[in-house]
């Protein structure tokens, strides 16, 4: 069905005349834009984890004819963050590492449509912040993926000084996203500043106090129906404090609760689930 | 017929090693999961593990997770923990003597401090023994810098800069003090702050450390004369590793040698990494002084060694370590 689709699209591309090639462009991302939920409600991991790819690859297609469609580069870099986070991660981190710079390329890209943003990878972390100063409420998705895929590339790079040296700019446009937008996409801002201050010894800047209060205001703003926060306070605040039982309560109340009660978080749910198998698998390892 | 019996033999050799029950030593670190650190040491234990036949492996507490390095020896001592990887800090704490390596201006170059610590391994590993640990391997941290937000060109610059120093650690006092710097101390976890409201402006520690600890995002300059090449150690509690099997005494001591000398290696590559990246990042590293500068750290060196011998260390370590940097040095000349 989703091949007979992309086979029936991507004929349909070929086929048109300059002129029309534009309207069927626009019409085959306006499609993938709105099909954007269904992806993420789709309840079949596999089905979702399989379809991955060919979405991938269209969407490089679509913004290669049209490079400056924010929309579509702003569904790229949620399509390659999330992708390398639900389905690569775990199994397969060096191919994660480079979906994750992918997408935050492409949020970056989008970022730089607007002048003031032209070149923001580039700057000193002092100068990086402050230029985020000038991000309104409309960035915000932008800010998110780009922060998204580079916290997770260097999370997956921790043997290489590069990278960790760009974490203070991971760091400020997540403080960026949590000031304009804190809800946004299911308080992500708060989920990445949880894992932030849980995941690094308290001498290298790590807090375990705050990554408490950063988890448990993500859980007030999603009223614990989110399953992924359970699964990361777990692995990273629980391991933190070397508290057993809380990473074994968390992870099992995910792997009991019903997906999806949350819009647009079906697919990461099962995800979740299929995370807290892992890891309650791995609790020795850990304590 | 002689290889079937010698393969017979081999089995009934290997025999007592597999029947054992499975030991593990739990072993804690400051380095992150899937850091170079982390890496080596996962390979260290497969190898460990499948040498010994499955009956010696590590299980690991990375990322801080026992607490700082204080608490992992005193978790050690209590058999909580068996292992650790220390830097200077938690190696003083255990053995005041082997911090002689840590001295401030005395080797020129990351190949000089592998030769001292070779040639004086006996003396070295022989004070922590006595504290109760074995070493498995010593390890390079790195080229100690200072890091500044000013420019800092001259000895005279530091005096006017407020320099930060760890709170109780005796080797950065007694160098700063050769200097005539009055340092601000504070704990490592108060430097990023204190960087911010300006109760400091420089810090020193390898590229690396300064790049994990974020603090770079502060600072601007680097000096470019290292005050002192850090160490560190894998230390395994010595009442464990008596009670271990000569055999698995021996394939551990190996293995640990084997690669432990290859994070030595990776840790130099990543300084260097780290040192490119600061710069990347903004930070310019200042004009090398000229040779009356350096002949100077050499003179301070020797002043702050003084000061730390008989405190810190003891005093005939010291001129033995100072007479065969003297021969290493010369022998060098020689050769070139």
């Amino acid at each position: 069905m989703r091949n007979t689709f992309l086979a029936a699209l991507m004929a349909a591309l070929a086929a048109c005349s300059s002129a029309v090639n534009h309207v069927a462009l626009r019409t085959a991302a306006d499609l993938l834009d709105q099909g954007r939920p269904a992806s993420l409600e789709e309840p079949d991991f596999q089905l979702a984890k399989d379809a991955m790819p060919a979405q991938l690859k269209l969407l490089e297609t679509l913004i290669a004819a049209d490079p400056k469609d924010r929309p579509l580069r702003r569904l790229a870099a949620e399509a390659f963050g999330g992708g390398a986070f639900l389905f690569l991660e775990d199994a397969e981190p060096s191919r994660a590492k480079g979906l994750y710079l992918r997408g935050r390329d492409q949020a970056l890209t989008a970022l730089a449509l607007k002048p003031t943003f032209v070149g923001l990878s580039g700057k000193s972390p002092e100068s990086f912040a402050n230029t985020l100063q000038s991000a309104v409420k409309d960035d915000v998705p932008d800010l998110f993926w780009a922060g998204f895929g580079w916290a997770g590339f260097i999370n997956l790079s921790k043997d290489d000084a590069a990278a960790l040296a760009d974490l203070p700019k991971v760091v400020a446009l997540m403080t960026r996203v949590r000031e304009l937008d804190p809800a946004f996409h299911f308080a992500g801002s708060d989920l990445f500043f949880g894992v932030y201050y849980a995941s690094r010894p308290v001498l290298f800047g790590g807090d375990p106090k705050k990554a408490k209060e950063a988890f448990d205001r993500a859980h007030k703003m999603t009223r614990g129906d989110y399953q992924m926060t359970h699964v990361l306070n777990a692995r990273w605040y629980a391991v933190a404090i070397q508290d057993r039982d809380l990473f074994v309560k968390l992870l099992k109340k995910v792997l009991e609760s019903s997906s999806g009660k949350l819009p647009e978080a079906r697919l990461t749910d099962e995800a979740a689930k299929r995370k807290a198998a892992t890891l309650l698998e791995k609790t020795d390892d850990y304590f | 017929m002689i290889i079937s019996s010698a393969l017979l033999a081999a089995l009934f050799a290997a025999a007592p090693l597999a029947a054992q029950e499975a030991k593990i030593i739990k072993f804690a670190t400051l380095a992150p999961e899937g850091s170079s650190w982390m890496n080596v040491m996962t390979d260290l234990s497969k190898e460990l593990e499948a040498k010994t036949v499955g009956t010696l492996k590590f299980k690991f507490y990375p990322g801080g997770v026992s607490g700082d390095e204080k608490d992992v020896v005193k978790k050690i001592r209590i058999g909580q923990l068996q292992a650790g990887g220390f830097t200077g800090v938690g190696l003083g704490e255990i053995a005041a003597n082997a911090r002689i390596i840590d001295s401030p201006w005395l080797f020129r170059s990351r190949d000089e401090l592998t030769h001292v610590r070779n040639k004086f391994d006996a003396e070295l590993s022989s004070a922590v023994e006595k504290a109760g640990f074995v070493v498995l391997g010593w390890t390079d941290l790195g080229s100690v810098y200072i890091f500044s937000k000013n420019p800092i060109s001259s000895i005279e610059d530091m005096r006017h800069n407020r320099m930060w120093v760890w709170e109780g650690d005796p080797i950065a006092q007694a160098a700063y003090k050769a200097l005539g710097v009055s340092p601000v101390p504070l704990s490592v976890v108060d430097v990023m702050q204190s960087l911010q409201t300006g109760m400091i402006d420089a810090v020193y520690g390898p590229p690396l450390g300064v790049v994990a600890l974020q603090w770079f995002q502060r600072l601007k300059n680097i000096y470019p004369v290292p005050m002192a090449q850090s160490s560190g150690a894998v230390l395994i509690s010595k009442k464990y590793f008596d009670a271990l099997t000569s055999d698995q005494k021996k394939i551990l001591t190996d293995v640990s040698r084997k690669h432990l000398s290859r994070l030595n290696e990776l840790t130099g590559v990543e300084n260097e990494k780290a040192m490119a990246a600061l710069k990347a990042a903004g930070l310019s590293l200042g004009a090398k002084p000229d040779a009356e500068s350096l002949r100077r750290y050499e003179e301070l060196g020797r002043t702050a060694r003084r000061e730390l011998a008989g405190r810190l260390y003891d005093p005939k370590l010291l001129e033995a370590v100072e007479k065969e940097l003297s021969t290493f040095r010369a022998r060098k000349t020689a050769k070139s």
